[in-house]
């Protein structure tokens, strides 16, 4: 066997190794916990590609053993590009096998599921959690052989939790960018999306392009500006689904991770604009949704400080690049922001009765948690109701973040200005929150059967 | 304003199991009421109300036996959670219980009980009859809230099949000559859980020393080295 051909079977062993081991670490752990249908479906696939590979993989030695002058061009090139692929999977298969619903919020995973799906262009996308090392929330663009799963990964300290997950909804928004980006349709893509890129590329050309001086400068500047306008769009997605409950999440886990401190909160980087901003267009949907009336009166910093930072001066907002400010990033990117509210007010028209859902039953769901009760039931005017699951999410971290002595209060020995004491029972809240969630969709599919079962 | 013998005669009359009538009354006051009673979820609501208890369903966490590093098991603060594995059992799977097994389970429904009514967990007759035992401590104290952690006992000679959702135990309700008392503080040990609960221990010296035991033996794990010298493990 020539050397070239010696090389590639050498080559192709390992990576029929690396498959072999990778669909072998799916099947030794998938059984031994329970999965997201999502994740299930995923782990299913990459059996379903460790089988077509395997066999891919012999197909390319038993041709390359017949034209060995082909090895160097065809064959070997094809090895490579297989072994990128599993490469990719390999990064992923862990921290996926790790995310199983005893260290998941199982519950906001099936919520944020079912939002997604209500966009008509993505009635077919999943949520796929990774547990990841780093404090910090991802979300990974979907490679062709995934896309239709949202890849987000969650630090795994958070992940048994709630409150502070709930910034997931913004790493969806990532991907609900993305996507409608690559929608070419008129029928999936909404008009207000197009019209979003046309204002990115307009701000950019007429009050952006003219400051920078060479084409470089200007390639970098356009990824600047459309990555501002991307998180923009991601935490306005996330406020319209989620409702304030976004804002306070996003502000316990700045803070969590030291962004909300008074020398950042104005500063824009490469990749963020400025807190000040992020607050300021949040505050504007909290207002025209109708959320603010219902949550202003909160007594809790997290509503001074949205406030305050929205309140910031916007002269004195500021990007700052190799020690040289330069004012015309952010007037473009102002001219650009009206257009994220359009875009993202386009897809999330099943949002538009949350706030006023939230009003009407916040004081009994509240009512529910100060005496420890899961909220999926409810008592209006003597009848019984379920709430939403955002209304429940909203109220909950309402109650979190102003009530929670009143609930330790009524223990034995248990004392609100002690971490340890207060840990706990926002642990219990949380838990409360996530059942009444599971609830409220089994009560549905309950409904929902009935009905199939008496419909003629 | 009631006097003490009018309201002990109101107690009286109405003491005895609930009825279903009563039962549904009770879970038409608000949770904020001291007599109101909530199950939540409670599908099928005509069909889980008996005559004098409610079906209870079971949940989707259990808590099986774990095989222990050390050879024995003592209930004390630090291996009253190492007894136990977490599993969750989404509803459409089972969990296998082996012949002679018992694993701890909870109800899907989450109850607030009134401050004057106790709750009994008895088995549904037909689980019974598959050789299932649900709960040997099943008293349910006024105001309890939680979803209802059941110790579950195969006495079978075969590994059963326990359905997540189906129903298993029956929850009666009984009165008691019991006042609700607005500012008595509730213990916080077991409340409001929403997944099977492990038990919690004091050490046993703690316990034993509040009825005057001044010494209490205890297991501790140690090393000899070569030179037959004792360590105790930190």
């Amino acid at each position: 066997m020539s050397s070239s051909g010696e090389s590639l079977v050498h080559e192709a062993t390992s990576l029929l190794r690396l498959v072999v081991s990778i669909d072998r670490f799916v099947s030794e752990h998938e059984d031994q916990f329970a999965y997201t249908e999502a994740a299930q479906a995923f782990f299913k696939d990459t059996h379903k590609w460790a089988t077509e590979d395997t066999g891919r993989i012999a197909d390319i030695t038993s041709k390359a053993a017949k034209a060995p002058d082909q090895v160097e061009s065809r064959y070997l090139p094809e090895l490579i590009t297989l072994k990128g692929r599993w490469k990719t999977l390999h990064t992923y298969i862990k921290p996926a096998i790790d995310a199983h619903t005893l260290t998941l919020p199982a519950p906001l995973i099936k919520m944020a599921t079912e939002h997604l799906k209500q966009i008509p262009a993505l009635a077919e996308s999943s949520i796929v959690a990774l547990l990841t090392p780093e404090l910090m929330y991802f979300y990974n663009t979907p490679k062709s052989a995934f896309s239709s799963s949202v890849l987000v990964e969650v630090p795994y300290s958070q992940a048994p939790g709630f409150f502070t997950n709930l910034t997931i909804y913004h790493e969806i928004g990532h991907y609900v960018y993305e996507r409608l980006g690559q929608v070419t349709s008129a029928a999936g893509k909404p008009q207000a999306s197009t019209n979003l890129t046309e204002a990115m590329e307009r701000a950019f050309a007429e009050k952006l392009r003219p400051a920078l001086p060479t084409a470089r400068n200007r390639a970098w500047a356009e990824r600047v500006l459309a990555a501002w306008t991307r998180e923009i769009f991601c935490d306005l997605f996330a406020l319209r689904n989620l409702g304030p409950a976004f804002s306070f999440a996003l502000i316990d886990m700045l803070s969590l991770i030291g962004l909300m401190t008074e020398e950042t909160e104005i500063a824009f980087d490469e990749e963020h604009p400025a807190p000040a901003v992020r607050f300021r267009e949040q505050l504007r949907v909290l207002k025209s949704d109708g959320w603010w009336t219902t949550v202003q009166d909160l007594q809790t910093e997290h509503i001074s400080l949205i406030s305050r930072l929205a309140g910031q001066d916007r002269d004195n907002y500021f990007f700052e690049f190799q020690e040289k400010r330069i004012p015309e990033f952010t007037t473009a990117f102002e001219n650009v922001v009206p257009l994220i509210h359009e875009a993202v007010v386009a897809i999330t028209g099943h949002c538009v009765n949350l706030a006023q859902d939230f009003a009407q039953n916040r004081g009994e769901i509240e009512q529910c948690l100060a005496h420890g009760v899961v909220p999926s039931r409810l008592l209006v005017d003597d009848n019984p109701s379920w709430p939403t699951p955002i209304a429940m999410v909203n109220a909950a971290y309402c109650f979190y973040l102003s009530r929670l002595p009143e609930l330790m209060d009524k223990l034995e020995d248990q004392d609100s200005s002690k971490p340890a004491d207060r840990q706990k029972w926002i642990q219990k809240l949380e838990s409360w929150t996530m059942k009444g969630i599971e609830d409220y969709y089994l009560l549905k599919a309950e409904q929902k059967a009935r009905v199939a079962i008496t419909a003629p | 304003m009631a006097t003490e013998s009018e309201s002990t005669s109101k107690r009286d009359s109405g003491l005895g199991v609930f009825s279903k009538r009563e039962i549904e009354a009770r879970l038409a006051l608000g949770v904020d009421n001291p007599e109101g009673l909530v199950i939540t979820p409670l599908f099928n609501r005509k069909k889980a109300l008996d005559a004098d208890s409610v079906d209870l369903r079971l949940g989707t966490y259990f808590l099986l036996p774990r095989s222990l590093p050390e050879p024995y098991f003592c209930p004390d603060k630090k291996t009253a959670t190492s007894l136990h594995v977490k599993v969750h059992v989404p509803l459409g799977r089972y969990l296998v219980v082996p012949a002679h097994h018992t694993v701890l389970g909870s109800t899907l429904e989450f109850i607030k009980l009134p401050c004057d009514a106790s709750g009994e967990i008895l088995t549904k007759s037909s689980i019974a009859r598959t050789f299932i035992v649900v709960e040997t401590a099943p008293w349910i104290h006024p105001e309890y809230r939680g979803c209802l952690t059941l110790e579950i006992a195969n006495v079978s000679n075969t590994p059963v099949l326990l359905y997540p959702g189906r129903t298993i135990g029956q929850l009666i309700l009984l009165h008691v000559a019991r006042d609700h008392d607005p500012a008595a503080k509730i213990a916080s040990s077991y409340f409001g859980p929403v997944h099977p609960e492990a038990p919690l221990f004091k050490n046993p010296e703690e316990d034993l020393r509040g009825i005057g035991v001044p010494r209490t033996s205890v297991i501790r794990k140690s090393w000899i080295d070569d030179k037959g010298q004792f360590e105790l493990d930190a």
